[in-house]
C-alpha cells in the first residue's frame, strides 16, 4: 500500500522511540551512535517489518545503516 | 623457517613448531599462486563486493602507490579507523605485505582516546573511512600526522596500476605486524607488540585445531580492529587458502543465519553474549554448511551453550586467549566429541600454559592460580610500558591476570580476572560461579555479577540481571532461586533487576560484546553508594 513521506516520518519515529534511537538526528547513520548497536539493530529491523507489515530482504537489512536508506528501502517495499 | 627465528624467553617452548613463512606477505603470494581465481573476501551489501585472491594481490600493487605518494617507508605505522569493510581489509593487507606496522583503533571510542593512540603508536598516516569524517575531524593536535580519508576501494587511485618491477621492502619475521591497544586496568589503554610470527603461528595454529582446508569459509562479524577477528576469521582460513565473508559488526546478528546460508559459511568466532543475542530472536538456521562455532572473550554458560546446540545443531567450541596471545591460546578439542563441556581446552601446539602460585610455582591438578603461557604466539611486549613488562613476563611466563585450573587431562577450566575476583570476608568469589547459577533460571536473558563494597566483610555480591520482556519476577523470588543452587556465602546481596532501571537498558558491553564489568561497577558505585551515603 502507497503511503505519503509524512505519514513514513510519523511512524519511523514511533519506531525509533520504540527501540531506544528516540533522540538521534533523522541524517544519522549506524557509524554516528554508539546506541545503535547489534542487539538494536534487531529490535529495529523486527519492529519496521511489524509496523509496516513488510519481510525485510536480509540484503536490505544489512544496509540499512542510515535514516534516509531506512526510508528508501521501506519505500520499496511498499 | 624455525631457524631464522629469534625467540626471546617467554616466546620459547619445549616442542619445535613449523611455521611456513617469514611474513605475511610470503603467505599471501604463495595462496595467491597456489588458487589465483579462488574466492578470498565477499563484503555483502548493496554492491556486494568478491575478491579473488589474484585481484587483491592486484589491488594490494595498487595501495602501493598509495603508500608511496604518503612518502611511507617500511616499518613506518600507520592508524587505521574503519568498521569491517573491504578498505579496512585491502589496507591491512597491503600494509603488512609492504612492511608497515598497523595500529588498528575502534572507530566508536572517543576523539580524545584515538588521539592517544596515534600519538602513543607514533602513526605517520591515518586512513579513515569518510563515514567517520565526523569523528576525526575532532581529534586535536594531531601535529605531523597525515589524514587520508578513504571512501572506496573502487576509487581510482585504488585502480593506478603501479609497476611490478618495484623492489619489495624486506620484512623479518620479528618485524611488527601490527599493535592493538586493550584496554588498561588503570588509565590509558597500552599497545599490545604483535608480530609477523605471532600472526603467522596463531592463524596456522587455528586453522589446523579445526583441520581448515580452501573449502573453508568463515563469517567474520567480530570488528577486526580487534585480535579475534583478524586471526580466526581473516587470517587462519587464509592460512589454508580459504574464503572470509566480513559484514559490519552492528548489522550482521539480525542476518546472521542469512549470510551463512546464503554464503555457504563453514565456520565462524564470535562472543558468548552473541549467542545469546541469536537464542533471543526467532530466526532459525536454515544452511547445512556450518560446522563449528569458536566462542571465546567471556564465560560461556553451559545453560547457553546447550540451549544454542539443541536449538541450532552447530557445536560450540569454547577457547581462551588474549590480544597478548595474538588471539587464543587454547581451545577445546574437535572434533565435537573430543570436547571437554565446561573446560576452554587444551593449549594450542605453539604455546604452553601452566597455572601457577603467586610465587610463579606450579599448583597441583585442579587447584586455582593464574593462567601462564609462553610460545610463538605471545607478544614481545606492551608498547613503551617497561615497568608493565617486567612484571607481566617475568620467569618466562607472560601472566595473564586471569585465573584458572588445570585438570588430570590437560583441560584449562576459565575461573575470571583478577580484577573482577570478589573477595567476600576472606572468599574468594568468580562472578562466574554465580552467572552460571543466573543462567539456569528460565526468566534470565542475561546477568553480570560484581563485587560492592561491604563494611564488614570487605565486598559483597551484587547481580545485574536482564529478563525476558514478560517477566513479572522479583529480586525476592530471584535470590530464593539463588539460595538452592549455590554455597550461602556466594549469595548475592543485590539483585539489580536491569529490566525497572530507568537509566540503564542493558549490560554495557564493549564491541566484541565482552561485558564491560569495570563499567557496571562505576553505575553502581555513582547511584548505589551514593545513594547509600546521604
Amino acid at each position: 500500500m502507497p503511503i505519503d513521506t509524512k505519514e513514513l516520518d510519523m511512524k519511523l519515529e514511533e519506531i525509533l522511540k520504540k527501540v531506544g534511537l528516540d533522540d538521534i538526528d533523522l541524517e544519522s547513520t549506524i557509524e554516528d551512535i554508539p546506541e545503535w548497536d547489534s542487539f538494536t539493530h534487531i529490535q529495529l529491523i523486527d519492529a519496521i517489518e511489524e509496523k509496516f507489515k513488510i519481510e525485510i530482504e536480509f540484503n536490505d537489512a544489512i544496509t540499512m545503516t542510515s535514516i534516509p536508506i531506512i526510508k528508501k528501502k521501506i519505500m520499496n517495499y511498499l | 623457517m624455525e631457524e631464522n627465528i629469534s625467540l626471546i624467553k617467554h616466546q620459547q617452548i619445549s616442542k619445535k613448531f613449523k611455521i611456513d613463512y617469514n611474513n605475511i606477505r610470503e603467505l599471501f603470494y604463495e595462496k595467491v599462486k597456489d588458487g589465483p581465481d579462488d574466492i578470498f573476501l565477499i563484503s555483502p551489501g548493496e554492491n556486494t563486493i568478491e575478491f579473488t585472491y589474484a585481484e587483491l594481490k592486484s589491488l594490494i600493487k595498487n595501495t602501493y602507490g598509495i603508500f608511496r605518494r604518503l612518502e611511507l617507508k617500511n616499518k613506518d605505522r600507520i592508524s587505521l579507523i574503519f568498521h569491517n569493510s573491504p578498505e579496512f581489509l585491502v589496507l591491512y593487507f597491503s600494509a603488512l605485505c609492504f612492511g608497515l606496522t598497523i595500529v588498528p583503533i575502534n572507530p566508536d571510542i572517543a576523539p580524545k582516546e584515538m588521539r592517544y593512540i596515534i600519538s602513543d603508536s607514533k602513526s605517520k598516516v591515518i586512513f579513515y573511512s569518510n563515514k567517520l569524517e565526523f569523528k576525526i575531524k575532532n581529534i586535536k593536535n594531531l601535529d605531523n600526522v597525515k589524514l587520508e580519508k578513504i571512501t572506496s576501494v573502487n576509487d581510482q587511485e585504488f585502480s593506478l596500476k603501479n609497476e611490478d618491477g618495484f623492489e619489495e621492502n624486506e620484512i623479518s619475521i620479528n618485524d611488527i605486524a601490527v599493535i592493538i591497544y586493550t584496554s588498561g586496568t588503570t588509565g590509558n589503554p597500552k599497545g599490545v607488540i604483535l608480530s609477523h610470527l605471532n600472526l603467522l603461528s596463531d592463524s596456522k595454529s587455528i586453522s589446523e585445531w579445526f583441520h581448515f582446508n580452501t573449502k573453508t569459509r568463515t563469517l567474520c562479524i567480530l570488528p577486526l580492529y580487534h585480535n579475534n577477528g583478524q586471526i580466526t576469521t581473516l587470517l587462519a582460513p587464509l592460512y589454508q587458502g580459504g574464503s572470509t565473508v566480513i559484514v559490519q559488526g552492528k548489522v550482521s546478528l539480525q542476518s546472521f543465519w542469512d549470510l551463512v546460508n546464503r554464503y555457504d559459511v563453514t565456520w565462524t568466532s564470535v562472543m558468548a553474549s552473541i549467542l545469546s543475542i541469536l537464542l533471543s530472536i526467532s530466526k532459525e538456521r536454515k544452511d547445512q554448511t556450518l560446522k563449528a562455532i569458536l566462542c571465546g572473550g567471556q564465560i560461556l554458560t553451559r545453560t547457553i551453550q546447550k540451549q544454542f546446540e539443541d536449538r541450532f545443531e552447530v557445536p560450540i567450541f569454547e577457547g581462551y586467549g588474549l590480544t597478548e596471545t595474538t588471539s587464543f591460546s587454547c581451545i577445546n578439542g574437535f572434533p565435537a566429541g573430543k570436547r571437554r563441556i565446561g573446560s576452554i581446552g587444551k593449549a594450542l601446539p605453539i604455546n604452553e600454559m601452566s597455572i601457577l602460585d603467586k610465587n610463579s610455582k606450579n599448583v597441583d591438578e585442579n587447584n586455582i592460580g593464574e593462567i601462564c603461557i609462553r610460545g610463538y604466539n605471545v607478544t614481545a611486549g606492551y608498547l613503551g610500558l617497561k615497568e608493565k613488562n617486567e612484571n607481566s613476563f617475568r620467569n618466562g611466563w607472560f601472566h595473564s591476570g586471569d585465573f584458572g585450573r588445570k585438570d588430570s587431562d590437560g583441560f584449562f577450566y576459565f575461573q575470571g580476572r583478577e580484577d573482577f575476583l570478589i573477595i567476600k570476608g576472606g572468599e574468594n568469589i568468580y562472578p562466574a560461579e554465580l552467572e552460571n547459577v543466573l543462567y539456569q533460571h528460565p526468566n534470565i536473558i542475561e546477568c553480570a555479577v560484581i563485587g560492592i563494597p561491604h563494611k564488614l566483610l570487605g565486598e559483597d555480591v551484587c547481580a545485574f540481571v536482564k529478563c525476558k520482556e514478560e517477566s513479572q519476577i522479583s529480586e525476592t523470588e530471584l535470590k530464593e532461586f539463588c539460595k538452592n543452587n549455590i554455597s550461602n556465602f556466594k549469595l548475592p546481596q543485590k539483585i539489580i533487576i536491569i529490566n525497572l532501571l530507568n537509566d540503564l537498558d542493558d549490560i554495557p558491553k564493549g564491541p566484541t560484546k565482552k561485558i564491560l564489568y569495570r563499567e557496571l561497577k562505576k553505575y553502581y558505585m555513582e547511584k548505589y553508594q551514593r545513594n547509600s551515603k546521604n
